[in-house]
């Protein structure tokens, strides 16, 4: 069963120099209990992508898809409070700077109580107190916060980036979601805090039942459990597929070049040598190449790559090429 | 040959400009301060516009009503008091002591206060770090009740009043420019740059003054409010600018007595100081919600 | 909180002390004897001497300042040098009187400026947000002694509804006690009590109205501005996201948020109050501290002056410590900030 099914979703923007296309085209499937990682450098879109999901998106852009499906349910065809309520109750966010996303001035139990699903606290008035008040602990400790009781009475501006993170996701699945979106949940923290907080989400997604929907910069910071792996690049997908496939034979030539500038996938390179990266710099927004985004800055583009590819369907992956690495064994 | 644009050109307009254009984008903001440089011109020519002395008093005229009303007189366009003077003489000349001395008592204030808060906001004492609340504390006495104070030490007359708002103003200005450098101190472009190794005084003008521009601008035309309400007040009261000399807030006092016989002698100096007021305060909160804008983009 | 406490209490005691040193050089500032200038006792009156001897008047200027401490500090304010009245007895009940009137605008600026902004900021840039808005702006403008002659014409001339001037009917006979003319009524001995506080009632509405105002549409700019900005701040939008209700967001995570940002300028709500209820009160001859303060102006009246002068500072001082002390207890991110490493 498709838990989400996304076909040819765009996103255009107002500005004025006129509309520009944030996101082209992008396709998502997700099934139940997979963990999902989209890959794309600042300004691919993923954030967007998340955000579009959520229906977390400036009201003014423009949102079009042939498909935007939740459990066989088209998202973009609801009302916005039942759309909300869906959200709500079976999808989650975090996000890169955890602080921002936590009222300043409410404790963590009150944050944390509230998210808890009413139906969920049963009894009478005192016993639901004490209720909700185990649930938070327990919520807590899931989250790995075993030292529960300075962290519940604490306001957001005393925890560390690390611990409010967590705070962040025990709200997140106060709930239960079916889907959780993590958008760079460790970009700004340490090494260690980050592998905790990646441990943490691995094991929700298999203890939960829970998708996850992991968004990083660097196909070096996916978790290892990842089984499918996108890669954007300015809001066009370049390819998608089994994450350990991907990763051993990229087809796409940005797919390629994003493993190899990657320092923790890269072990063999000799000292003193020059980081293989892509030349040239990202595009602005208003300066969109046309057909493949990518083709200023590949090493393989021709002229052909003016017009946009199509999608290559190949076993279990696709991706939108001319001149794909791989070879098609067909 | 017609001058063609090959190459798309970004413009990226500096913090300044972007204020400006986002002020200028809304067309309330624009009409205010167009509103308010007519009135500040008026203002200064007014001495040759009132068509008659302002103390000069028509015995056949006493009381007209403005002219367009029935009873009215072209002669008298907006009507005459209840001692024969012409109000629009009267209205015109009283601008030069309602809205002309407040703008020149912001100004000087405004000099002292914001130089004595830069110098304020940039010492990093601890004399100084310890004494900031305390002076905060002081600061929240209302600049009404200093100026009262003033008068009540050098009497009124029009001197001391205009010195006792012009001091009172001070400390508000004091207080702003020395929070908004001092806010604008601990960003970490301030830093940067003195970590280049910048002097006090270029760090002032060159980093800081540009960033803090809108604010201060924004707490003068606060000010000007402020002043142009207090000298009014005063005068109302019948401590500020005494009686012969035609000032909006006198003017008012006065009034109510005849209110039944010229209900215009209220009603006209009263929409004056009100549409000043209201002119400068619309300039200030569209200053405020350009500064908004710009830093959310 | 203890540490903000104690620095806060600490801010307004040195503050207060400064106060005092200010209004007891003011005395020197006035025109005239220093030693009739505290006490409103003439030089050439008999008791002079003795109230010289008192006040420690030949000796050194610090001397002077402890024995006019003592004085302050025991209610002994000196007497009205127009009327030879107690200026202590006096201030307290044009004191309470004028808290009356403020406390009273003050709860209805309250009311109904709160609210008002927070429905604005809700509505934002729609027709109706732009409508309270403009009416804040207008009601912001208006200068406050031409807004009360335009409702004096208007209620009290034109309608008949309300009294213009005082506190309360002087037929009814109600003796000034304890200033606040309310507790005046059941104090006193009337027969017809009920029609006397009725008639109070009438009389306070007026003023009260035009008080309340200024405050309200200062309340209602600011709190519109603080729930707008906050309602752009990410954790609202996450708020939103896990699904809560709108008005859930609003009330939980909003308005608290904003409420935070506007006590911060409660300074300029009080100084724009009490710099209005001097007006007000000439106006319509309300016995509180700032028709007494003008009065004496008028007159000349310095151990009135600096009474009165003191009793505003110190209220003044008083409620911004109250609003701080409950803003620091209620937001603990406002004591974290204060102690913040600056």
């Amino acid at each position: 069963m498709q838990l989400l099914d996304i076909r040819n979703l765009t996103v255009e923007m107002q500005t004025p120099q006129g509309i520009v296309r944030v996101l082209d085209k992008v396709n998502l499937q997700l099934t139940e209990g997979e963990i999902h990682s989209i890959v794309g450098e600042s300004g691919s879109g993923k954030s967007l992508l998340a955000k579009a999901i959520v229906g977390f998106i400036n009201p003014n852009w423009q949102v079009t898809a042939d498909r935007l499906w939740w459990n066989g349910k088209d998202l973009l065809a609801m009302s916005p409070q039942q759309r909300r309520q869906i959200t709500g109750r079976d999808m989650a966010m975090i996000f890169q700077d955890p602080n921002a996303y936590l009222d300043p001035n409410s404790t963590v139990e009150q944050q944390i109580v509230e998210a808890i699903p009413q139906g969920d606290v049963r009894g009478t008035f005192m016993r639901r107190r004490v209720d909700r008040k185990t649930r938070v602990k327990r919520l807590l400790h899931r989250v790995g916060i075993r030292d529960h009781e300075p962290i519940m009475d604490s306001y957001p501006f005393e925890l560390s980036q690390g611990v409010a993170q967590k705070v962040s996701i025990a709200i997140a699945i106060a709930h239960r979601p079916k889907l959780l979106i993590a958008d760079e949940p460790t970009t700004a923290m340490e090494p260690s805090t980050r592998l905790q907080i990646h441990r943490l989400l691995a094991r929700l997604a298999v203890s939960q039942q829970m998708s996850v929907v992991l968004i990083s910069q660097d196909v070096g910071s996916i978790l290892p459990e990842t089984k499918r792996l996108t890669m954007l690049y300015c809001g066009q997908l370049m390819e998608t597929g089994p994450a350990k496939d991907i990763l051993s034979e990229p087809a796409h030539p940005y797919t390629d070049s994003m493993i190899r500038m990657s320092l923790q996938t890269q072990q063999e390179l000799p000292h003193k040598a020059r980081l293989p990266t892509l030349p040239g710099a990202i595009p602005t927004l208003r300066h969109m190449p046309i057909g493949c985004r990518l083709g200023p800055r590949c090493p393989h583009a021709q002229k052909t790559c003016v017009k946009a590819p199509t999608a290559t369907h190949e076993r279990q992956r696709v991706y939108h090429c001319h001149f794909p690495l791989l070879v098609t064994s067909s | 040959m017609p001058h063609v644009n090959l190459y798309h050109h970004d413009e990226t307009p500096s913090p300044l400009q972007l204020v400006w254009k986002s002020f200028r984008a809304r067309f309330l903001s624009m009409a205010a301060l167009y509103l308010l440089l007519a009135m500040i011109l008026l203002v200064l020519v007014s001495p040759l516009l009132a068509p008659f002395n302002t103390s000069t008093q028509f015995s056949d005229a006493i009381a007209l009503p403005p002219s367009w009303v029935e009873s009215g007189n072209m002669q008298y366009l907006f009507g005459t008091d209840d001692l024969g003077r012409d109000m629009l003489s009267r209205l015109l000349i009283g601008g030069l002591y309602s809205l002309g001395l407040p703008i020149l008592m912001v100004a000087v204030s405004s000099l002292i206060g914001m130089s004595i808060g830069a110098l304020a906001g940039i010492d990093r004492t601890i004399k100084y770090q310890s004494l900031s609340r305390l002076f905060d504390t002081l600061l929240s006495i209302p600049s009404f009740l200093m100026a009262l104070i003033i008068i009540a030490i050098l009497g009124t007359g029009f001197n001391n009043v205009a010195f006792a708002i012009t001091l009172s103003l001070i400390p508000q200005f004091i207080f702003v420019t020395r929070n908004a450098v001092h806010e604008e101190w601990h960003k970490d472009y301030v830093t940067a740059s003195r970590l280049n190794g910048c002097s006090k005084a270029y760090l002032l003008y060159r980093v800081i003054l540009p960033n803090v521009t809108p604010t201060l601008v924004m707490q003068l035309t606060v000010s000007l409010s402020v002043a142009i309400m207090d000298i009014a007040a005063l005068s109302f009261l019948g401590l500020g600018i005494q009686a012969p000399t035609p000032e909006w807030g006198s003017m008012l006092a006065r009034s109510l007595d005849e209110v039944y016989l010229s209900p215009w002698s209220m009603v006209l100096p009263g929409v004056t100081l009100f549409v000043t007021i209201m002119t400068i305060n619309v300039v200030g909160d569209s200053l405020r919600r350009a500064l908004k804008e710009r830093v959310n983009s | 909180m203890t540490r903000y406490l104690a620095g806060r209490l600490s801010v307004f005691i040195i503050a207060v002390f400064l106060l005092t040193v200010f209004s007891f050089s003011l005395n020197y500032f006035f025109p005239g004897d220093p030693i009739t200038n505290m006490s409103g006792v003439r030089s050439f009156q008999s008791s002079y001497p003795l109230i010289m001897e008192m006040r420690g008047g030949k000796e050194n200027i610090a001397t002077q300042y402890m024995h006019y401490l003592h004085h302050l500090f025991t209610g002994n304010w000196g007497q009205s040098l127009s009327n030879g009245t107690p200026v202590f007895d006096d201030g307290i009940q044009h004191f309470v009187a004028s808290m009356e009137l403020i406390i009273l605008a003050l709860l209805v600026a309250v009311t109904l400026g709160l609210p008002l902004g927070v429905f604005a900021a809700s509505r934002f840039r729609q027709g109706s947000d732009k409508a309270v808005v403009s009416l804040a702006m207008v009601g912001y403008s208006v200068p406050v002694f031409w807004l009360a002659q335009l409702m004096i014409l208007l209620f009290a001339i034109k309608l008949g509804w309300f009294p213009i001037t005082g506190q309360i009917n002087p037929l009814y006979g109600v003796e000034p006690q304890t200033g606040s003319i309310f507790i005046d009524v059941f104090l006193s001995n009337s027969e017809y009590k009920a029609a006397a506080l009725q008639d109070a009632i009438n009389h306070i509405v007026l003023p009260v109205m035009i008080l309340a105002i200024m405050p309200m549409m200062l309340l209602l700019r600011l709190m519109r501005n603080a729930t707008q900005e906050m309602l752009q701040k990410p954790f609202i939008k996450a708020a939103r996201a896990r699904g809560l209700s709108e008005w859930r967001v609003l009330v939980k995570h909003a308005i608290p948020n904003a409420l935070q940002a506007v006590l911060q300028q409660t300074t300029l709500l009080f100084s724009l109050m009490l710099t209005n209820s001097i007006v007000v009160e000439s106006i319509f001859n309300w016995p509180g501290m700032g028709n007494w303060l003008i009065r004496s102006i008028f007159e000349r009246d310095y151990p009135i002056i600096q009474s009165a002068v003191l009793m505003f500072a110190f209220v003044i001082l008083f409620f911004n410590l109250l609003v701080e002390l409950y803003h620091g207890w209620r937001f603990p991110i406002v004591r974290h900030e204060q102690y913040a490493t600056r």
